[in-house]
């Protein structure tokens, strides 16, 4: 008599119907989704979605998430505002600023004279969505994106707003928005993780704040879903590869005997960890060949590789990581976040956003291009932005050629592409200072909001007890979903 | 679990107190998210006794924490935490079968296998199970190891290189009263028990 181990074997008959009732919700996901594990009935999701969910059927089963971190100035890329130009050099008028706190890198300024944009904007496309020539691969399309003018946040320095912009909180601890969808979606994959992260290089000289790895972390969820960080240089994904004088041939030969030893423990213990145990160290041994295999470009059309520009087969770079985004989702994946530093440019801005500019432009508009021929942009959803925006006043010396921004949590722009989001519209207004919205706010509870709801989750459904709370990427009051960005 | 392994090892180093180390890490975990001017940009790591320290004198940057403990669920510091979470990953595999540290120290449990666990290899299988278990292996689980033993026996006798290659893994030195085939066959059989469902998981 082993009390201990007739309880557990007990606790085990309920895990199994637990756990086969988790399957069955994956099944009816797989049939009501049309997913690849319905397609390949043999293949068994290692990680699948949790039962019910998703809520309703998803216009989006991927995520691309291309975070300009620093924040990007909106009033030189995407926010025309003509009227400034008969602005130059003037006082910021007390009306539009209205008694906000600034931070304390202008608030010493005796003056806010208004620095209008040196660069210059068209309309674009059929839709005629206004962009600067910083960007004129993203003009190209711009029939493709929903531009949102009106995004605003609470935080003005960028370790909160990052936080925030990533977990929906400022207070670090939260899960980011891909271990969300990656614990309430699950993964399509058994080869790779379900939610990766780039950090890629950025152009030298550039204003780069810090990362943190809050910002693709589970937080209280559990770390299986913490986004996977692949690297620019070394090993794409920590330890995988053996170590010196070890073959796949040996790994495999430790595995099947590490598998058949376990397979015993399970039959003693009967902990149904030690069976995912077994799973886990099977698709460890896939990753080992299906990584190498992800980031081999060789089998990539001289066109394809041309599209995303020259630094595309240079791992490490935003253009290689934009490239590894689609290879990525193509093999399952769920969410692909790239993060991509250098636009905090409080001085010398119209030098250093071109550089910026330079370096991510070609590439996503290319990976919206190659999304698209490929057919996987209509249930792929790509969101492009920064954590907050930029000020109209200059920071620093004014000249008509050289200026600076603080920063601007009122309001900012993103683009939204692909699944679930309207082609060629733009959403939002800001007032001639762009300092203030005057047309459909939208914060960035109700971003996320929007985001989950085109991956066809509730968002109010959506939630984990954690300190006594059902805590959610959303927070505690309801967000608007923004139905009419919808498609 | 880097404890544990250290320890099974022979190579923990048990001094208490003192300043934090900064023991194996990859490269660019620091690199890719520090601040321009942080003092903590760059990892410098430890040499010397500092890489065997137990990992509770581990340095901690929190903006970057070291993967032995984030991909094992190691809390944030962020906020606190009254449960940890307790995941089954296939990076944690990955890390326990190729991290540096990890299989380093499975050579210096294969060196222990050789010196104190007696003369045949069912022995030493013996003796290395029940030291990692705290039970004795039945004969069915001595006999797979065995099979798998004899196989990189074989493998290794017939490649030096990578029997070499496979037991000078780390800053730390073999033994060289082994011959190195010998020693590349139990280090293998060394990370294969220091992979046990029953090692790494309290079922």
């Amino acid at each position: 008599m082993k009390p201990v181990i007739d309880y557990h074997r007990l606790a085990q008959r309920r895990q199994f119907f637990a756990s086969s009732g988790l399957s069955l919700g994956g099944m009816a996901y797989a049939m009501l989704a049309g997913s690849q594990v319905a397609q390949g009935a043999s293949t068994e999701q290692v990680n699948p979605p949790l039962p019910g969910l998703p809520h309703f059927a998803p216009k989006a089963k991927r995520l691309i998430y291309l975070h300009m971190n620093g924040a990007p100035s909106q009033l030189d890329l995407f926010d025309y505002k003509p009227g400034l130009q008969d602005h130059y050099d003037q006082e910021l008028p007390d009306s539009v600023r209205n008694g906000q706190r600034i931070t304390t890198m202008t608030s010493g300024q005796s003056r806010f004279p208004v620095a209008p944009s040196k660069f210059a904007f068209k309309p674009c496309g059929q839709s005629g969505i206004l962009m600067s020539e910083l960007v004129p691969y993203m003009q190209e399309i711009a029939d493709e994106i929903t531009m949102i003018k009106s995004v605003h946040t609470e935080a003005i320095n960028h370790d909160p707003a990052c936080t925030f912009v990533m977990t929906g909180s400022e207070i670090p601890g939260k899960p980011s928005l891909g271990s969300w969808l990656s614990y309430g979606l699950g993964s399509e994959s058994n080869e790779l993780p379900a939610f990766v992260v780039f950090t890629p290089t950025f152009p030298a000289g550039s204003q780069a704040q810090a990362l943190f790895t809050r910002m693709w972390s589970s937080g209280f969820l559990p770390t299986s879903h913490n986004g996977v960080a692949l690297r620019g240089t070394g090993d794409p994904v920590l330890f995988i590869r053996n170590p010196p004088g070890v073959t796949g041939e040996d790994r495999r030969k430790m595995l099947d005997a590490l598998g058949q030893l376990n397979q015993k423990t399970y039959e003693r213990l009967g902990d149904p960890e030690t069976q995912t145990r077994i799973a886990q160290y099977e698709m460890a041994f896939r990753m080992q060949t299906s990584v190498p295999d992800l980031t081999d470009l060789s089998s990539e059309s001289k066109e394809t590789l041309e599209m995303y520009g020259p630094n595309v087969e240079k791992m490490g770079t935003y253009a290689s990581s934009a490239i590894l985004a689609r290879r990525l989702i193509e093999r399952g994946t769920r969410v692909v976040q790239i993060l991509h530093r250098g636009w905090d440019q409080h001085n010398n801005l119209p030098k250093l956003i071109k550089n910026q500019s330079e370096d991510v432009d070609q590439p996503t508009a290319a990976l919206i291009k190659d999304l698209k021929q490929r057919g996987l942009l209509e249930d792929t959803l790509v969101v492009f932005g920064g954590e907050f925006g930029r000020t109209v006043y200059s920071q620093g010396t004014l000249t008509k050629e050289n200026y600076g921004r603080d920063h601007h949590p009122r309001n900012f722009c993103m683009w939204m592409a692909g699944g679930g989001v309207r082609k060629g519209m733009t959403y939002g207004q800001t007032d001639d200072f762009s300092y203030n919205i005057t047309e459909n706010p939208v914060h960035l509870n109700d971003l996320n909001a929007t985001i989950l709801h085109c991956m066809g989750i509730d968002d109010r459904r959506l939630s984990y007890r954690f300190q006594g709370l059902d805590q959610r990427l959303t927070g505690v009051e309801a967000p608007t979903v923004v139905k009419e960005i919808l498609s | 679990m880097r404890d544990q392994a250290l320890f099974l090892s022979g190579l923990l180093v048990q001094k208490m107190g003192g300043e934090g180390v900064n023991p194996y890490q990859p490269p660019n975990i620091w690199e890719p998210v520090a601040f321009g001017g942080s003092n903590t940009r760059n990892y410098q790591q430890s040499t010397g006794e500092n890489l065997y320290r137990r990992s509770l004198y581990t340095f901690l940057k929190r903006t970057a924490p070291p993967p032995f403990m984030s991909t094992f669920d190691g809390p944030s510091r962020e906020q606190s935490c009254s449960r940890r979470e307790r995941t089954n990953t296939p990076l944690q595999a990955l890390q326990l079968m190729n991290d540096i540290q990890y299989f380093e120290a499975a050579r210096g449990f294969a060196e222990r296998m050789l010196s104190e666990g007696g003369e045949t290899p069912e022995k030493r299988i013996a003796w290395a199970f029940e030291v990692a278990t705290s039970r004795q292996p039945t004969a069915e689980e001595i006999q797979v190891i065995e099979s798998v033993l004899h196989g990189y026996e074989a493998r290794y006798q017939a490649d030096a290189k990578a029997a070499q290659e496979a037991i000078t893994v780390g800053e730390s030195q073999p033994s060289e009263k082994y011959a190195p085939a010998e020693l590349a066959a139990y280090t293998l059989v060394a990370n294969l028990i220091m992979n046990l469902d029953e090692v790494i998981n309290k079922n």
